[in-house]
């Protein structure tokens, strides 16, 4: 689309901007494991039984999806209309990448 | 966990706020009303006017619709984001109590956005949630893969096209398949796919894959059942990624990351397509194999691989909430 032509330069800046962002918030991370081992052969599942466990080892658990019970709003202009209609404060998480996306 | 799992978060965001998420390194530079909105408080809040070690405006904050700040923290901390957040409900309360909780200002019933960063939903398209994830290292039992990151991804309605299954004379239109028959999908679809959305992000930040940097792509459709309602239809395909030094040094760790990184992953997948409303009911996707290298901000220096990677896609409502642009929705995502 010719608006994303127009867009990659400053979209790269802004990238570069918060990659650094992340790098930062990152390093309280706790350490990876320094290891390297060889290549494992590729398989691909068997059969769909193979396959159901796999893509359930990979997605989220109901644990890690419990942050999604607060009924996040994904605008801030929406939000604040509804806060205002409700005469309530807005609650902003703002993060280096949309927390209902890739942070 | 998120600071957002613990109950007493979820509850008191519930109780008392209207809960909203944004990206800043969209909010902290669009030039429109949500842009202005957020820069007005953020500069308010706790990293205002800061330009050192980043000019990074990330963080929680509570504010009155009409742009006063209440309270605002960077924190992963349950204990210290109670605290700001019960400091932000008794300003509020006392705002309230002296008739100035919200001045009541109109907020515009449409917004013009800044179309630097608006890039609108396909007709007819897909969303397909991603996530993505270290896999189990047999060799190293310790091991724990809990990190993980999410994406959307969009498809086009011509792509989602290509997945549908068709007669055997090609004449046949949608749904009209038999069983064991297959088909290739456009390598523009799978290669997309695998630029933008088969990138390690589990740890932290990677760019996209260039289209040069796409070395095998390809995917193959298979009608495994028919029946008067559906077509379950398997995939199976394989992606290769590789992209050369980049020679760029990340400023924190001062670490050159001038090694090649890649993935070489095998696709698969099941699908249910319903034939009377031409629809896909199951989009189950994986694409998974080994990740190696490092990028500047994805914080795999000392953990370079070969390892197991995995991402896993699910096919999504169109919800409001389900719309979240794909990360690299504004870099090149649609073009070819």
């Amino acid at each position: 689309m010719m608006i994303n032509k127009l867009n990659r330069p400053f979209a790269w800046a802004v990238f570069l901007t918060g990659a650094v962002i992340v790098a930062t918030a990152c390093s309280f991370a706790s350490p990876v494991s320094a290891q390297t081992t060889a290549a494992q052969p590729l398989s691909a599942p068997a059969n769909e039984a193979e396959f159901r466990k796999l893509l359930h080892s990979i997605s989220p658990d109901a644990a890690e999806e419990k942050w999604r019970r607060t009924p996040w709003v994904p605008s801030i202009w929406t939000g604040i209309r509804m806060a205002q209609q409700r005469q309530q404060p807005l609650f902003l998480w703002a993060m280096n990448g949309d927390p209902l996306g890739c942070v | 966990m998120s600071v957002f799992s613990d109950q007493r978060i979820i509850d008191f965001i519930t109780e008392h706020f209207v809960p909203v998420t944004t990206d800043i390194n969209q909010s902290q530079h669009r030039k429109d009303f949500e842009g202005d909105y957020f820069r007005k408080i953020a500069e308010q809040g706790h990293y205002a006017g800061r330009t050192k070690p980043t000019s990074t405006r990330q963080g929680l904050y509570v504010a009155t619709a009409d742009g006063h700040l209440l309270a605002s923290v960077n924190s992963t901390k349950a204990d210290q984001v109670l605290k700001m957040m019960k400091q932000a409900v008794a300003k509020w309360q006392q705002r309230q109590a002296l008739g100035v909780a919200d001045s009541g200002k109109k907020i515009p019933a449409r917004i013009q956005r800044d179309k630097n960063y608006s890039v609108p939903f396909p007709d007819g398209g897909l969303i397909l949630k991603e996530t993505c994830r270290d896999l189990l290292r047999p060799d190293n039992p310790s091991f724990k893969n809990w990190r993980h990151n999410f994406d959307n991804v969009w498809l086009t309605a011509s792509e989602v096209d290509q997945f549908k299954p068709v007669s055997r004379d090609g004449k046949g239109g949608p749904g009209q398949a038999s069983r064991g028959q297959k088909y290739k999908i456009d390598r523009a679809v799978i290669s997309r796919l695998a630029r933008f959305h088969f990138v390690d992000q589990v740890n932290g930040e990677a760019s996209a894959w260039d289209d040069s940097d796409v070395k095998e792509a390809s995917l193959t459709a298979e009608v495994a059942e028919v029946s008067a309602e559906s077509v379950k239809i398997r995939l199976s395909g394989r992606a290769k990624c590789i992209k050369p030094p980049t020679g760029v040094r990340n400023p924190y760790s001062g670490t050159k990351i001038d090694k090649e990184r890649g993935v070489d992953l095998l696709v698969s997948g099941y699908l249910a397509y319903d034939r009377q409303s031409d629809q896909f009911t199951a989009f189950d996707l994986v694409a998974h194999g080994q990740r190696w290298g490092a990028a500047t901000y994805n914080f795999r220096q000392q953990d370079m691989g070969p390892e197991p990677i995995g991402f896993a896609f699910r096919l999504i409502d169109k919800k409001p909430e389900n719309m979240t642009q794909p990360k690299f929705l504004v870099w090149g995502y649609f073009d070819r």
